[in-house]
């Protein structure tokens, strides 16, 4: 049983995650498409322990993600366990932030930074690139033309 | 055949009388589109604000179909214009520099509307989109509430959407009318087909 292989359950074994994928495992906030994924390690399978002990839409195994650190979360690290936890929490508080604020109520960007530099008590330029990186994140996974239905005016 | 004729007409007739009494009493016609208004909202089920002394009601719907992108919808019973108003804020404080595109883009799409009109606040950086009829139309056929409803509602998806391209994608307003037209032909070319 252990050495069983399955077919990747974040990308379907396409071996790349796309945005399908991204609103299938509700990722929006976390990744971007791209051509190699990081469960699989791009091969299409894994082995069956793996996707046991790790959950398809776990946000933290990504293609950017730091070996060392990686290999301490396999390690179940308690430090690096509550580093992600704040960090999934801080990315859905600004990802919720933008979507209410930037998206729905059409404030521009620069007002919905400054209001959430005031609420998180930070300087603005400390903030600034978390906001651009999330608004792209945004724009690419969410605002989808295609979701439009066009009436006749 | 002929019973069911004869229901028919004496429901027409009916039907006439009850116009002709509110013909007869059409200065009431604020409070009764009103009170229309708020029974038209207490049966729908969904969320919503009563301004009672400013005869309004506020909600927000999700404009999207994954329910993520919301906006403030508000009706309003307008004494002083003798209208019955639907409004969507579609921005509540764009970037001022942006204020030339946006106005561009808002001429283009009170040209290109035919019922509908999108106003632009320069001074407090808002844009709204209404659409009004005058208040002797619900008072005298209740069920125009809910078409005015449904069709501003299907308006302001197209309008956010070519505002999202505007103020979140900072796409050109000519490119955005330009795209919006041809999907809008598009979109008319396979209803003509379906017909």
């Amino acid at each position: 049983m252990n050495n069983k292989i399955i077919d990747c359950p974040r990308c379907l074994g396409k071996g790349f995650v796309n945005k399908e994928d991204i609103k299938r495992l509700r990722r929006e906030f976390f990744w971007i498409e791209g051509p190699h994924c990081a469960f699989c390690d791009g091969k299409k399978h894994v082995k069956y322990d793996f996707a046991n002990r790790f959950n398809a839409d776990d946000w933290y195994i990504t293609s950017d993600l730091d070996k060392g650190k990686f290999q301490r979360y396999l390690n179940e690290d308690e430090e690096i366990l509550n580093e992600i936890r704040h960090t999934e929490q801080y990315i859905y508080f600004i990802g919720n932030y933008i979507m209410k604020h930037h998206v729905s109520r059409g404030l521009s960007k620069e007002k919905v930074i400054a209001s959430l530099a005031m609420e998180l008590q930070i300087e603005i330029a400390d903030i600034r690139e978390d906001v651009d990186g999330m608004i792209e994140q945004i724009k690419n996974n969410i605002i989808d033309e295609s979701e439009v239905n066009f009436n006749k005016f | 055949m002929k019973i069911k004729k004869m229901i028919k007409k004496y429901k027409e007739i009916k039907e006439d009388i009850k116009k002709y009494r509110k013909l007869r009493n059409v200065h009431n016609r604020v409070s009764a589109v009103w009170l229309a208004l708020k029974k038209h909202y207490e049966q729908s089920g969904c969320n919503y604000g009563t301004y009672e002394s400013m005869r309004f009601i506020e909600t927000t719907y999700t404009i999207n179909e994954k329910h993520q992108i919301y906006k403030k919808f508000q009706y309003h019973v307008d004494e002083k214009s003798d209208l019955l108003k639907s409004l969507v804020w579609i921005s509540e404080g764009f970037d001022s520099e942006k204020a030339k595109d946006i106005l561009i883009l808002s001429s283009h799409l009170n040209t290109f509307m035919n019922a509908g009109l999108v106003r632009v606040d320069t001074k407090n950086c808002t844009i709204s989109m209404e659409i009004a009829i005058p208040l002797l139309v619900p008072y005298l056929y209740e069920d125009e509430i809910y078409h005015l409803c449904g069709k501003h509602f299907n308006l302001s998806k197209d309008i956010v959407w070519a505002y999202n391209r505007l103020l979140i994608f900072d796409d050109d307003p000519v490119f955005i009318i330009i795209d919006l037209m041809k999907k809008v032909d598009k979109q008319q070319n396979k209803t003509q087909k379906q017909n």
